[in-house]
């Protein structure tokens, strides 16, 4: 007996060539404006039919009547139309089922937007989302978007830090204090939800000192950067953006522009970070189970097979839960292809991209991982092993 | 022409024919070798008389005005069957949801790594269920109902102290899955009897001491046509290439791209929406093993896993759709599908075919 493929679900109802609708998942924490944004979307005039799907615990939004019981005393979705065409829905735990109910409504949708708050990892559900191209699912994930607050982000993230060294400090007695446990867990969900983003909406810059706020805003944003230096981030009052700038982003797609952007910001950010290194390890050798960083350049050729199977062992052993996004450039053996490797949370993909390494172009690969501590040198070599 | 027994497993020279089968002269009379056998086996061969069903008037309400794809109907369904008393039971044969699958799809528990003494047991199961698929696979003939086949392999399951981990499994009704031509998978043994030219997957899991074995194939019912045999074979040659590159380090969405590829040479097509799976202490459980080409599967193999392998062959469209009934995957253009299902233990140094024939090799198969 067989098991069914993970989102097949949703390929019953393909069999046309329609366009196929963009998933955008929206994380942040409490406060950072989460449900500003999607009201936002829900109410501007902005001429896409969206569909939003929350979750049941999101508050404030005015969409608790949304579950309604049906006569089998089954809890049952109820999707609220809004004035502009958005329509939106809270779910209890099966974002895949709404989004097959969705999809089996007559109405068209250009976009669908799902918010992850209280769900659980978002490297989890943006796995999911991230459907293999094979399957020709009517959906595919565009991107992810977090929104952080400006003003408490970094207070987030000290407490984070300090609660580390208290645990460090005690190790034998970490229970002895719900509190700094608490605020440990919230803040290493800020880090993770700011690793996992494809764009970082760094909202309520109104709120920071006014009259400092380029200092202010570089400041937010170096922290950010440290965490994922690959993210765009765009800052925002009141979560308002314009839409065509987070939307339809093709994250997902072997893009090799887009990789580039990525593989620079990163790699700025690489080198700064390192000067600061070899002047003082305290920041990072204190913190030793904080999000990093890595990229790895060598200018060899890899065995497609082999350099996939490097990438799995990376992700589901030696560093199993420790990567949370990889990107890379890679140059294949006996292939003039360009390749693209993507990866979030425990998927991953090595794909061509459709463009080649021309004559006097030195071929080499360029990988950038975003993980819990990881060690360069360390990576490094295991990479070199790849080289015959 | 010498007729054997149609007793399952007796092989006797046959010289009495059934007096029932002879006053409604059926095409295929069965023949028994002595009173004994014909009186044993009688319970089930009685089924054989009763007039074919399928035509659409009789069609449970939910078919109607379902658009079928294929030729193919479905026949009336017997009530679920029970087992002896003594027998362990897996936890959804009472509640018929898989609790502990459940549980681990939802913690993302990693893939099991099991232990000599697990493994031990494993064996020994897979060879029961071996022996059991093959008693499916040698009575299976035209005339002869699925619901036949699924009475013997539940019996012969249920003789050798073993549960059928499909009954109930998400109240699935029956004991074994039984798929013929525009089925992919997961078809409902039922009052239909086989025709001159089916091909027909069986489908058999067990579930004994704590653990779960599932393996399947595809037989010919009487003469199957050239593209239809060409069809079976290459399935089973999927099946072979696949168990060929399993060794540990290898990923397991490697697989997909050997399969995808060998069937595409062939001009067939792979199904996508149903995968293998791990097996073992639960039915159904990680690794994810898809069987098509470019998938993001996750998991490298290592010694101790225990996973299937079963392709699925079509020779149309990969798409598929389910009947009403909630279970029968058929193909969306109502062509035919074959399938071959293994369960495979990665060792040390490569891979052990724990339901492999009791004699020769599980590569030694022509169509």
């Amino acid at each position: 007996m067989s098991t069914e493929t993970n989102n097949s679900n949703t390929s019953t109802i393909t069999n046309t060539k329609t366009t196929r609708v963009p998933i955008t998942l929206i994380t942040g924490f409490l406060g950072s404006g989460k449900t500003t944004f999607l009201n936002y979307i829900l109410n501007e005039n902005h001429g896409k039919k969206i569909a939003v799907i929350q979750n049941e615990y999101g508050q404030s939004i005015g969409i608790e009547t949304a579950m309604i019981v049906d006569s089998n005393g089954e809890k049952v979705q109820e999707w609220l139309e809004f004035p502009n065409g958005c329509i939106c829905c809270t779910v209890k735990d099966d974002f895949l089922q709404s989004i097959e109910d969705l999809l089996k409504r007559s109405d068209k949708f250009d976009y669908i937007l799902i918010e992850s708050t209280g769900m659980g990892d978002p490297g989890q559900i943006s796995s999911s989302l991230w459907v293999d191209e094979e399957l020709e699912s009517p959906i595919y994930l565009d991107g992810i978007i977090t929104l952080v607050d400006a003003k408490h982000v970094e207070k987030h993230i000290e407490k984070s830090k300090a609660s580390e060294k208290l645990s460090m400090n005690n190790s034998n007695n970490t229970h002895n204090s719900g509190e700094s446990n608490d605020s440990k867990y919230y803040s290493t969900e800020v880090e993770r939800q700011i690793a996992f983003a494809d764009i970082i909406l760094l909202n309520k810059i109104d709120l920071l000192d006014q009259n400092n706020l380029e200092k202010e805003i570089a400041s937010v944003e170096s922290k950010i950067r440290s965490i994922n230096p690959m993210a765009k981030i765009i800052t925002t009052e009141r979560s308002k953006v314009p839409l065509d700038q987070v939307l339809n982003v093709n994250a997902y797609t072997p893009n090799i522009d887009l990789l580039k952007d990525y593989i620079n910001n990163s790699e700025k950010q690489h080198h700064h970070d390192n000067k600061n290194d070899e002047k003082s390890c305290d920041q990072c050798s204190n913190h030793s189970k904080h999000i990093n960083t890595i990229c790895i350049t060598q200018d060899f050729d890899v065995d497609l097979d082999e350099f996939t199977r490097w990438v799995g062992n990376l992700l589901w052993d030696e560093k199993k839960d420790s990567i949370f996004r990889i990107k890379g450039l890679i140059s294949i053996k006996d292939d003039k292809e360009k390749y693209i490797l993507q990866g979030v949370y425990s998927t991953f993909e090595v794909l061509p991209s459709g463009l080649y390494w021309s004559e006097n172009e030195k071929r080499h690969n360029k990988i950038v991982l975003i993980g819990e501590s990881l060690d360069q040198s360390e990576l490094e070599e295991s990479f070199k092993k790849l080289k015959q | 022409m010498v007729t054997v027994c149609a007793t399952p497993g007796c092989g006797k020279y046959a010289k009495l024919q059934c007096p029932t089968c002879f006053n409604l002269n059926l095409d295929n009379p069965s023949n028994f070798c002595s009173q004994a056998c014909f009186k044993s086996f009688w319970p089930i061969h009685k089924i054989y008389h009763q007039p074919s069903t399928g035509n659409s008037d009789d069609l449970p309400a939910k078919f109607k005005n379902y658009d079928f794809t294929g030729s193919l109907r479905p026949a009336k369904v017997t009530p679920m069957r029970k087992v002896p008393e003594g027998i362990e039971l897996p936890d959804h044969a009472i509640s018929s949801i898989p609790l502990k699958e459940k549980e681990a799809y939802r913690k993302n528990a990693p893939i099991i790594v099991y232990k000599p003494d697990e493994i031990e047991i494993m064996r020994h199961l897979a060879k029961m269920s071996r022996e059991v698929l093959d008693i499916a696979g040698n009575v299976a003939k035209v005339g002869m109902t699925t619901e036949e086949i699924d009475i013997i392999v539940h019996n012969a399951i249920v003789e050798r102290g073993a549960y059928p981990s499909p009954l109930n499994y998400y109240q699935f009704p029956k004991s074994c899955c039984t798929s013929i031509n525009e089925v992919i998978c997961h078809g409902i043994p039922d009052e239909r009897p086989l025709q001159d030219g089916d091909i027909l997957n069986v489908d058999v899991s067990l579930y004994w001491k704590g653990y779960h074995c599932d393996l399947n194939e595809t037989f010919l019912i009487g003469n199957v046509d050239e593209q239809g045999k060409k069809l079976v074979q290459t399935a089973y040659e999927c099946l072979e290439l696949a168990i060929a590159i399993c060794k540990p380090g290898v990923l397991y969405r490697e697989l997909g791209n050997v399969i995808q590829k060998h069937a595409k040479k062939n001009g067939f097509s792979v199904v996508k929406n149903f995968c293998g799976h791990g097996t073992g202490r639960l039915f159904h459980c990680v690794p994810d093993v898809p069987h098509y080409s470019n998938n993001k599967a996750v998991g490298v193999m290592k010694p101790g896993h225990v996973f299937t392998i079963e392709p699925m062959i079509n020779e149309g469209t990969w798409q598929d759709q389910f009947w009403p009934d909630g279970w029968t995957a058929v193909t969306a253009d109502g062509k035919r599908s074959a399938q071959f299902e293994h369960t495979l233990l990665i060792t040390d140094t490569g891979v052990e075919v724990l339901s492999k024939r009791a004699v020769g090799s599980y590569i030694d198969r022509h169509f």
